[in-house]
């Protein structure tokens, strides 16, 4: 069976490297493409067609509040994560959530935590 | 004079040479077993649970038995049972030199007063702020977060001296992350690093060994933690009714002209820990 594709939209390369390693040791899951900014997030969704990304919210370019409203007009059925650096930017991520974000997981991650969240994909 | 550990205090001064204190450490290490591993002993945790609660600590600001017992892994008499065996074996490194029989216990004695004395102008555990500051409150929570969290995410043990106003430039570091803090409060937040302690860092956040990465993915990795420190401080600081916001974390290119201080009222903390040295700089606008 194909595995699911993730994308990875994070400016930091550390964080996707460890977010990486996660998915790919989560049976069944693979990073499609990691994407810096908001801008490339979207190009690369409409490209891999993941079936989950993960989001960063503060990001340069586009941010990641504008990358998801984008990519749930693009497809209202995307499945999108929202990374967040703890309860900092708490406001922010209860707007992502509002724009259909699907879940949320805090920086540094927590691997069971990540891995709950893809089982549900 | 600066801040350090009583085995480096003792080394100084000749007291034991490197080889026995580090045996001495080795044999106090294998003596003081952690909160978890007490519990996993004692059969009141599995190895993932313990995982999961280090995992946790690194995001909520509380003790791992506090943790655990709202996390419902224990009851507060287990908690309560496990202290009391951690406290009943727990040596100190001194004890450790005189059970491995490497220095007389007069001696020890005598030299950890020495040792206080010497040490007495640092506070462990809170941040001390020099007079003259507009929001002293805040800078002594931007120092007591940034400790704790280079502790708990970076697993390292680390000592912080009082702050001291720098009127002056400080000198190039292997690496340096600011972050601006607007609305509430107008600080610069910077971070300075030398490459052991950056390293350190970085591995912590990628979740394995970073000796050998490459500098931009060692640099991304400390403005990584700079991010998650400051993202804890907003937190911290909306708890006490500040709205404030923070700019994405940048490293500082050094090069002609590069100023942090600019002539305004900087605080510079000196963190000595067991990878290197850190440094916070906090600069208000």
């Amino acid at each position: 069976m194909d595995k699911k594709k993730v994308l990875l939209v994070d400016d930091s390369i550390a964080t996707a490297k460890q977010l990486q390693k996660i998915v790919e040791e989560t049976e069944g899951f693979e990073v499609a493409g990691h994407a810096l900014n908001g801008i490339e997030g979207i190009k690369m969704f409409m490209t891999i067609r993941p079936d989950v990304v993960f989001m960063d919210i503060v990001m340069p370019e586009m941010d990641g509040l504008q990358a998801i409203r984008s990519i749930k007009n693009l497809d209202k059925e995307a499945k999108i994560v929202v990374i967040s650096s703890a309860g900092g930017v708490g406001d922010k991520v209860t707007e992502a959530l509002k724009f259909g974000a699907m879940n949320v997981v805090p920086k540094p991650f927590e691997p069971e935590k990540v891995r709950e969240i893809l089982a549900a994909v | 004079m600066s801040i350090k550990f009583f085995g480096q205090f003792l080394l100084e001064r000749n007291v034991i040479d490197a080889k026995s204190l580090l045996e001495s450490i080795r044999f106090q290490e294998s003596r003081n077993m952690k909160f978890g591993e007490y519990a996993i002993s004692k059969g009141f945790l599995e190895k993932v649970q313990v995982k999961r609660l280090h995992d946790e600590q690194k995001r909520n600001d509380m003790m791992i038995g506090q943790l655990s017992v709202k996390l419902e892994m224990l009851t507060e008499e287990q908690v309560e049972e496990v202290l009391t065996m951690q406290k009943n074996d727990h040596i100190c490194i001194g004890e450790a030199i005189v059970v491995k029989g490497f220095v007389a216990p007069e001696v020890i004695d005598r030299e950890l007063a020495a040792f206080r004395e010497d040490q007495s102008v640092y506070v462990l555990g809170e941040t001390g702020v020099p007079d003259g500051l507009k929001q002293p409150e805040f800078v002594r929570i931007m120092g007591d977060i940034t400790l704790k969290m280079l502790r708990r995410i970076a697993e390292l043990e680390a000592k912080m001296d009082d702050g001291v106003f720098m009127e002056v430039e400080p000198g190039e570091s292997y690496v340096a992350v600011s972050v601006t803090f607007s609305g509430g409060l107008n600080y610069d937040y910077i971070i300075l690093a030398d490459e052991e302690m950056a390293r350190a860092v970085a591995g912590a956040i990628i979740g394995e060994d970073a000796a050998t990465e490459d500098d931009d993915l060692v640099f991304d990795g400390v403005r990584e933690f700079g991010n998650i420190v400051c993202g804890n401080l907003l937190a911290r600081m909306a708890q006490m009714g500040k709205n404030v916001e923070i700019s994405i974390p940048h490293t500082v290119k050094y090069g002609e002209g590069y100023q942090f201080v600019a002539n305004r009222s900087a605080v510079k903390y000196t963190i000595a820990t067991t990878s290197g040295l850190f440094a916070l700089l906090i600069v208000e606008l």
